[in-house]
């Protein structure tokens, strides 16, 4: 039993004291951010990683503090959807429907044990599925060649286009732009500037941290400007503050459907947390028998997203250690922070670099654990974190942004870039393009980009190398097929819009 | 959906642009088939591609997009760039403590936060980031004047 000794080595590493008081540290983070409405995963781990760097935390450290955070984003999340109405991150947007009539039920205390309880299941399912699946991805992904990793990438970014947007083009346009400023810089194999306008700042490209806190965090302060004071946490306090036996079975089927969809949609290449939670709750809508009070207040439709979001958080780490391709926009960050590290995911990270590997396995679990004992006692004081006004909060998120990416290079010019790219980003989100495909096509840039050159070298500039092995033409059939799906689909859309 | 055609105007234009200044990447020695040209090429080609369909696209492939940008709220926005901006531009004259003060003030009275609290914020907030990046944290951050 090879896996379960790895498995056993990643959780000597993750129960370090070190390691366990940074996944502590980055649940408990993680929880205020993801209950903080517009503040999501990608921001959490965005403005923490600089310092996971700066700090000098060893990678498997940093990793850890990375997960713990995006993990906790996925708890909190719910807190403010349930008390509040408001999701937290776009993950419990679909809690909302149901948490929210419970909690003026007098029911808060229920939704909000029983959804911790669900995120908690739903991440272990994931985390089984993981240990189950990855090794075995990776060991098939060893075979790949830079022509099946060329194909493979595109196969990623159709993915984001033809899966989950309504708006292909817009997505198109953002990984292309990801990928297209991933070339800013040194070209490392030739040495020549490309775009970089004469500009010494520029010289050695675009920094990760730069580009994701300008686009993450000083666009998200702009968009808060626009928000109205959000309303306060009035509550009808209700007798229990936990479910009960009845309640918790009646949900339980529920929960590991949700956990299901939301691992396998994990595992897909940006489809993550917000689609997993909404395939979730439509399909225990559907099977329902009884489904009338779905919206009202039902317990399996705040069970069924809960278990989603979780699980397909931890489910997008899959793609990501065994492809080197993100499963979601947060794990693009994460395998920023890697690349930082000087550590290219992919399949050969298994076997060169199993502790890290298996510590950041183990870690998901962890932080999971940490995660449900701190949601049952201190829920009451995370909803107490919603009252903080937002004349302290944006301050505090300005000032631990603007420090992150000073702390990359000292200079001013870095700290300029970044406004200017949080001011596109947020015109950009304004006109609903989304940003998660930017930073997933910025981290795949450069991997593309070396392993078509790489394949096109080893074939002295004939193109067909690209398609010449079975796994790369199912790779670019399955891209094809996928690139024509959104456009049937808005062809019959229209057709139906025709017709009313 | 006017605004929006303008926007993606804008990004097929700088795409042209771009691919353009593309072309003139030019290596020395050529170390591979492909050289340094190709893939932003390709990209730009592809971006301004994707932008002028975005352009042209007829009315009914158009989905509602709500800016409700105001006036009112125009300003606070560019106020708040603009104030974001000076603190990037004194980050490191004045020094970060003086610096995230004058932040704070100018930021939290755009969130609506009223004088005393919010100048007792900045000096809260700047000297214990101060203190625990720089000290403890051992993140050096630049002192300005107090240097």
């Amino acid at each position: 039993m090879d896996i379960l000794n790895f498995l056993m080595m990643g959780f000597e590493v993750a129960l370090q004291p070190q390691n366990l008081l940074i996944a502590f540290i980055g649940a408990f983070i993680g929880t205020i951010v993801g209950l903080l409405p517009g503040l999501g995963p990608i921001n959490g781990v965005a403005i923490l990683l600089p310092f996971a760097y700066a700090l000098g935390l060893p990678v498997d450290s940093a990793l850890i503090l990375l997960a713990a955070v995006y993990l906790g984003c996925e708890y909190g999340g719910r807190i403010s959807a349930i008390l509040l109405n408001v999701p937290g991150d776009a993950g419990a947007i679909m809690t909302t429907l149901d948490g929210y009539p419970l909690a003026q039920q007098g029911k808060a205390g229920i939704a909000l044990s029983l959804s911790s309880v669900s995120s908690f299941i739903g991440s272990t399912i994931a985390f089984i599925g993981i240990v189950l699946f990855a090794p075995l991805l990776a060991k098939w992904a060893i075979a790949f060649g830079p022509a099946e990793y060329f194909a493979l990438m595109v196969f990623a970014i159709v993915c984001l286009t033809g899966l989950v947007s309504t708006q292909p083009f817009k997505t198109l346009i953002m990984a292309l732009m990801g990928l297209a400023l991933s070339t800013v810089g040194m070209d490392a194999i030739t040495g020549v500037y490309r775009f970089t306008f004469d500009s010494v700042g520029l010289s050695d490209g675009i920094a990760f941290t730069t580009l994701v806190i300008g686009l993450f965090s000083v666009s998200e302060i702009l968009l808060m400007l626009e928000r109205t004071t959000i309303g306060k946490v009035v509550l009808k306090q209700g007798k229990r503050s936990l479910f009960n036996v009845k309640e918790f079975f009646s949900a339980l089927a529920t929960i590991i459907r949700g956990s299901l969809i939301g691992f396998f949609s994990g595992i897909l290449p940006g489809a993550g947390a917000t689609v997993a939670s909404a395939m979730a709750y439509t399909t225990e809508r559907k099977m329902a028998r009884d489904n009338s009070q779905f919206g009202k207040g039902d317990l399996r439709g705040l069970a069924a997203p809960e278990s989603a979001n979780n699980a397909a958080a931890c489910g997008s780490f899959v793609p990501m250690l065994t492809l080197g391709v993100p499963g979601s926009g947060t794990t693009a960050v994460m395998m920023g922070a890697l690349m930082m590290y000087n550590i290219t995911p992919g399949p050969q990270l298994f076997s060169e670099q199993p502790t890290l590997v298996w510590a950041l396995i183990a870690s998901l679990m962890i932080g999971n654990i940490i995660l449900l004992v701190l949601n049952l006692p201190l829920v009451g004081f995370f909803a107490r974190m919603l009252s903080v006004p937002s004349y302290i909060l944006i301050p505090i998120i300005a000032t631990v942004s603007f420090v992150g990416v000073y702390a990359i290079h000292s200079n001013i010019f870095d700290l300029l870039l970044c406004m200017g790219l949080g001011v596109a980003g947020y015109v950009l989100r304004k006109f609903d393009f989304p940003l998660a495909p930017l930073i997933l096509g910025f981290v795949l840039g450069q991997l593309m980009e070396s392993n078509l050159r790489r394949a096109l070298s080893i074939s002295q500039g004939e193109l067909s190398i690209l398609w010449s092995s079975p796994i790369s033409i199912g790779l670019w059939i399955m891209s094809a097929l996928l690139l024509i799906l959104p456009i049937v689909r808005k062809y019959l859309f229209i057709k139906k819009q025709k017709s009313i | 959906m006017k605004s929006e055609r303008i926007l993606t105007g804008i990004i097929a234009v700088c795409g042209l642009f771009l691919l353009i200044y593309a072309c003139s990447f030019e290596a020395p020695i050529s170390y591979d088939p492909v050289g340094p040209k190709a893939f932003p090429i390709l990209l730009m080609g592809l971006i301004t591609a994707s932008a002028v369909y975005l352009t042209v696209r007829p009315a009914i492939m158009f989905e509602p997009v709500e800016l409700g940008w105001t006036k009112h709220l125009l300003g606070k926005l560019v106020l708040c760039v603009l104030a974001l901006t000076v603190y990037a531009v004194i980050f490191e004259g004045f020094g970060f403590i003086v610096a995230t003060l004058l932040m704070t003030i100018a930021v939290g009275k755009l969130f609506n936060g009223k004088t005393i609290p919010v100048a007792i914020t900045g000096l809260v907030l700047s000297m214990c980031t101060y203190y625990l990046f720089d000290r403890v944290l051992d993140v050096p951050l630049p002192l300005g004047f107090f240097g």
